[in-house]
């Protein structure tokens, strides 16, 4: 599998995830799908190492804060760079500073334009 | 003299007849193990009905999931030929969908979305249930028209409750781009008394962000008259509005003087975020307020102190907590000062000394926590 093309996406809701899949893979993304951190966590330690990650920001068992921090701590077995994204409730901005603070590349606020989020998603993998 | 058998123990008799308790007992068994087997067997066939339906509503939704999100995303949708094509099942599982999808997406595809709404019925449906339905189903069209983002269709509906009154005021903010904030806000507030759902805050949160002064004007000319919950929640949305009003603020001074802690207690937290400002600056009034007869105001009274960040409101505050016998509204006070990087020469009174050394270490311990987090 190309790793290039591979995103994670972190999200417990399951319309967003939906979306986002169909979405990223209109254009070409391979996606696979996680239903919390925990779930990410044991997918990175299992040797999975996407191109690019999706994190919602608030989810049961291990949020997408401190699944951010660890993986730019270097917790898992994949790269502490990697890019990844934010997703964020509309009217919980606050969350974006903190995600900033810990590492995160961009944001995403939700409800989200699809367009936006696909520029953000090639822009991070052109850097 | 009759003829009829002689009553033995054990046997029961009415109108005429005799009949034995054990014939009792079993017609009554019967009957009841009867009622039990149609009972098991109706709840099995209900269920194994319930579960058929739900499996093939799963299998429908995931098939209208695929095709709804190909049309929101591809070239064009078509959305009334598509419709056309659905039966009532369908129709009913694609609007459930519809309403999840119009709540995650916005720009051109929420936009197509809506237009999926319409080829439904959904406005014309909710516009009917305004005028003729129940609380529920006016609350439900309101909900779909603020998804849809069509004020329009309400009309001259005129709300009846607060709910509705917060729905109405909701659709018009999220869909018409030219709306006048200041003008909605004052008709969300206009005739209120009691306070607002969860909703109807966030609705008049997120209207005041853009009307600040319009909130702090119409709370001035009507407080005296809301209800201590409802004057409660206005005063917390003022804590989030920030201190970039020229507007009068007199009347939380006055609030800060209410027959109710809590209606005091928000309302010195208010004052803590506008900060320190002409019109608050009259030092026996934050005297007064540090004097509170309640613990609870007393805390608020401290954190709006700190929050001030100014010498003479420092001084009422170290100078309350020199006299402070409560321990929770101390430790408030102490935790206040740390959360507002205030320093202070060590309190030479016991119990400030130690509640300020706890508020210290634990602010210590939170920043190394925070620091160390996820390594």
């Amino acid at each position: 599998m190309e790793t290039e093309k591979r995103i994670l996406v972190v999200d417990d809701d399951e319309s967003i995830r939906q979306i986002l899949t169909h979405n990223l893979e209109r254009d070409g993304y391979t996606i696979k799908v996680c239903e919390d951190g925990q779930e990410a966590a044991d997918v990175f330690e299992n040797g999975y190492e996407p191109r690019l990650a999706l994190f919602d920001v608030m989810m049961p068992r291990l949020d997408g804060m401190k699944l951010l921090r660890m993986v730019r701590h270097g917790d898992f077995r994949v790269r502490d760079d990697l890019p990844i994204i934010m997703l964020t409730s509309r009217g919980r901005e606050e969350h974006m500073l903190e995600g900033f603070e810990s590492g995160a590349d961009d944001y995403v606020t939700k409800p989200f334009k699809p367009a936006e989020l696909l520029a953000r998603v090639e822009r991070l993998l052109d850097d | 003299m009759t003829d009829s058998p002689p009553i033995v123990a054990g046997d029961i008799s009415a109108v005429g007849y005799t009949v034995s308790l054990t014939v009792v007992f079993v017609f009554v068994a019967l009957v009841i193990g009867l009622a039990l087997a149609v009972l098991f067997w109706l709840t099995i066939g209900l269920s194994t009905l319930r579960s058929v339906k739900q499996t093939r509503r799963e299998r429908v939704r995931e098939n209208l999931q695929g095709q709804l999100l190909d049309r929101t995303f591809g070239p064009e949708a078509d959305w009334r030929k598509w419709v056309d094509g659905l039966s009532g099942t369908e129709r009913d599982i694609a609007e459930s969908l519809l309403d999840e999808y119009l709540r995650e997406l916005d720009g051109q595809e929420g936009r197509r979305l809506q237009e999926l709404g319409t080829a439904l019925g959904i406005p014309e449906r909710s516009k009917r249930q305004l005028q003729d339905g129940g609380e529920y189903a006016r609350l439900q069209a309101l909900t779909w028209l603020t998804l849809l983002e069509q004020p329009n269709e309400i009309g001259d509906f005129e709300p009846h409750t607060a709910r509705e009154r917060a729905l109405v005021a909701r659709c018009r903010y999220e869909s018409s781009p030219g709306v006048e904030h200041a003008e909605l806000l004052a008709w969300l507030l206009t005739g209120a008394s009691s306070q607002f759902t969860i909703f109807g805050q966030d609705t008049l949160y997120r209207i005041a962000t853009r009307a600040p002064d319009t909130l702090h004007r119409q709370a001035k000319a009507d407080f005296r008259s809301w209800s201590p919950a409802l004057l409660v929640q206005v005063l917390t949305v003022c804590q989030h509005l920030g201190s970039a009003t020229a507007t009068d603020i007199s009347w939380l001074t006055v609030a800060a003087e209410h027959d109710d802690e809590a209606v005091r207690a928000a309302a010195a937290l208010s004052l803590g975020r506008v900060g320190w400002r002409d019109d608050i600056r009259d030092g026996r009034l934050l005297r007064r307020m540090a004097h509170d007869a309640s613990p609870r105001v007393r805390g608020a009274v401290y954190e709006m102190l700190a929050q001030l960040d100014n010498q003479r409101a420092l001084d009422v505050l170290v100078e309350a907590l020199g006299r402070e016998t409560h321990e929770r509204a101390r430790l408030a006070g102490t935790n206040a000062l740390v959360k507002h990087q205030h320093s202070l020469a060590d309190p030479t009174i016991e119990d400030w000394a130690t509640a300020w050394r706890w508020s210290k270490e634990q602010a210590a311990y939170d920043r190394a926590a925070r620091a160390t987090e996820g390594t």
